[in-house]
């Protein structure tokens, strides 16, 4: 099942974590890293690889504490900022 | 007939294809891919060809959009067994009826991806010096651009254009084919192809800084499909992944194992590419191929899980070394499947050995901590050689020889790099030619051969093959440095998860650097960072001490930007 996305805000904290993690790799990539949109397409758009989105979920796990739920992301849909916040589910 | 034919898909194929070849003859006996395609038309054409894009081809649908490619290329004088056909695209059913178009003419593919820089495949297509381009859907500004940069008149195929773009006015020097002007579909005057046509050209990392072409025929290519074929039984009920980019050769095994075998090709979309869990599951797909890197991928997402994948009853690993672990949790989640690690590099046609991983997952535990090779497939030969070139004896490590009908007959127009790598034995009363893969290997009679590393500096990132020379000469040609080196960090799954460099004093910003490692490789091989060494480790002997800038990822020392 598909996680809602419409309540991730501006200041949900995997959102703000993942708009970090992508904006410091993008930096280190020498690219631009200001006003990334969460709903833009991150692969369309080429400002990641699939190493590089695995290292920044595990990293936002890590610093969030909450585990990303793989069932709730169907990537076929698209790979954005929003609907990748979304997949991280507080543990029960 | 063809006339009649033309107005009635059903009645053509009843007819043209039948015609064309025996209905009965087997279809893994044919002598090339083209034969191949149509001998399966002929037993499938209203079963799916394809899946792509949330709907189905059927076999007839697919020739029908081959055919007229095939008539294009032949009426322009290129169907005689050597021209080559550029396909420009992204796994798109263009590029597929292209390449079977490219086929059905005699001429062999050369796979151009999109998504390369323009540089690159400016010259591929150079190299290749291909007569011919079919140019997939919404690949037209790619096209433009390669168009204008090549000075020899090549004939556009635009089949998804109804109207030729603007721009095409102003090169006379092509000849463009928009939609409305290709042939009606039929097969009937198409040439009969020969096992020694070329069947596809790909370039693959070059160590001298420029990609190298090897030329598989379709003598190379029958013998690995016929292998495969009886190996794996495929049937028309398969429903099979097609995860690998076109200028992979891996996926010249989706396309025609599956379409040989009367089954469905499921083009994964691309979004979902990296961790296609929902699409196996929602597709129910029967046969998994992929590089272990996407496994490791899926794997590190928690989406592999045991009893995911009840549906597969076969999954396939190749393109680098396989860990024991992962092959451990693949298994898991596809319990129903028969599990196999492939190896084979381009130069010896898709896949050469292989090895077939137990039934029980639980008993995986016996093996080496990455899956062995194995033995060749039939009528193939692998060994070890030492550096006097003499067979080693089991247990010893050697570089890996490969011989058989699938090793090709060298590197395109590369005369100087062919007789470093295919060379023959005097112990080898059978006068084989045997390509020396770089690999080192170990065998033993238990597992056949066992990968060890390699002898020169390639590397695999998620199954390409890189040649770190290659990108060393982009990094000294954007920064003017007198040094540049890489390195790949190993991932906790054993595999190379990407390359970093290093470069030594420079006056060049870092960003301007990645900018022209863009620019110059494919994304694979551009660095995740550029480090800036100001005191260029040395050994004693005055070379680049490698293991002191590996070891400076660990404890920085040196400056990031």
């Amino acid at each position: 099942m598909q996680h809602d996305v419409s309540n991730i805000t501006a200041n949900n904290p995997p959102l703000t974590l993942l708009t970090d993690a992508l904006s410091q790799r993008l930096r280190q990539e020498g690219r631009g890293a200001s006003g990334i949109d969460p709903d833009a397409d991150l692969i369309e758009l080429g400002l990641i690889d699939s190493q590089a989105l695995l290292d920044m979920i595990l990293e936002v796990e890590q610093e969030s504490g909450r585990m990303f739920d793989a069932d709730g992301m169907d990537f076929e849909g698209g790979v954005t900022l929003r609907r990748l916040a979304a997949a991280f589910t507080v543990p029960a | 007939m063809d006339q009649l034919a033309i107005d009635n898909g059903k009645l053509w194929h009843a007819a043209t294809l039948k015609d064309a070849v025996s209905p009965v003859a087997d279809v893994f006996d044919a002598g090339t891919l083209a034969d191949l395609v149509r001998r399966s038309a002929v037993r499938h054409a209203d079963r799916p060809a394809v899946w792509i894009d949330g709907g189905t081809v059927l076999y007839r649908e697919l020739l029908d959009l081959a055919a007229p490619i095939a008539h294009c290329l032949s009426a322009a004088g290129l169907a005689y067994g050597t021209a080559r056909c550029a396909i420009l695209g992204n796994r798109g059913l263009t590029d597929y009826a292209g390449i079977i178009g490219a086929l059905l003419a005699r001429c062999a593919y050369v796979p151009l991806n999109v998504r390369h820089p323009p540089g690159r495949l400016t010259q591929v297509m150079h190299d290749a010096a291909a007569a011919a381009l079919v140019v997939g859907r919404d690949c037209l500004d790619c096209a433009r651009l390669l168009l204008s940069a090549i000075p020899q008149p090549v004939l556009v195929l635009l089949p998804d254009s109804i109207v030729l773009p603007d721009w095409a006015a102003a090169m006379p020097r092509h000849r463009f084919i928009g939609r409305a002007d290709l042939p009606r579909p039929h097969l009937g005057s198409l040439p009969q192809g020969d096992p020694n046509d070329g069947a596809y050209l790909l370039f693959t990392s070059g160590s001298t800084g420029a990609p190298k072409g090897v030329l598989v025929r379709n003598r190379n290519v029958m013998p690995y499909l016929r292998s495969v074929a009886a190996r794996y039984a495929l049937s028309p009920h398969d429903r099979c992944t097609q995860l690998f980019d076109l200028t992979f050769d891996l996926s010249v095994h989706d396309m025609f194992l599956s379409w040989g075998s009367g089954a469905a090709l499921y083009r994964v979309p691309d979004k979902a590419r990296f961790a296609p869990r929902h699409f196996v599951r929602r597709h129910e797909l029967s046969t998994w191929f992929s590089v272990p890197s996407t496994a490791a991928m899926m794997l590190g997402m928690r989406a592999l899980r045991p009893g995911d994948f009840p549906s597969l009853r076969l999954g396939l690993f190749c393109g680098e070394a396989l860990p024991t672990r992962l092959a451990r949790a693949f298994a898991e989640a596809a319990p129903n499947a028969v599990i196999e690690n492939l190896y084979g590099p381009t130069e010896a046609t898709i896949a050469l050995t292989a090895f077939r991983l137990p039934h029980d997952p639980a008993s995986f535990d016996a093996l080496p901590a990455v899956v062995p090779i194995g033995k060749p497939l039939p009528d193939q030969h692998a060994l070890a050689v030492n550096a006097a070139g003499q067979p080693t004896g089991e247990g010893e490590e050697g570089e890996l020889c490969l011989a058989g009908s699938q090793v090709t007959d060298g590197y395109w127009q590369r005369p100087d790099l062919t007789s470093q790598r295919f060379v023959r034995f005097d112990w080898d009363a059978g006068g084989h030619v045997w390509y020396r893969t770089g690999d080192r290997v170990r065998s033993s009679k238990e597992h056949g051969l066992t990968f060890l590393g390699r002898l020169d500096r390639q590397v695999k990132i998620a199954g390409h093959r890189v040649e770190l020379q290659e990108i060393e000469a982009v990094l000294h040609r954007a920064a003017d440095a007198n040094a540049a080196a890489i390195a790949w960090p190993i991932g906790p799954d054993g595999l190379a998860r990407d390359i970093v460099a290093f470069i030594g004093p420079t006056e060049h910003q870092i960003a301007d650097i990645l900018e022209a490692c863009r620019r110059a490789l494919p994304s694979y091989a551009v660095p995740s960072a550029v480090h800036l060494v100001n005191d260029w480790p040395v050994t004693p002997s005055g070379k680049t001490d490698h293991a002191r800038l590996r070891a400076s990822l660990e404890t920085p020392t040196c400056s990031t930007t």
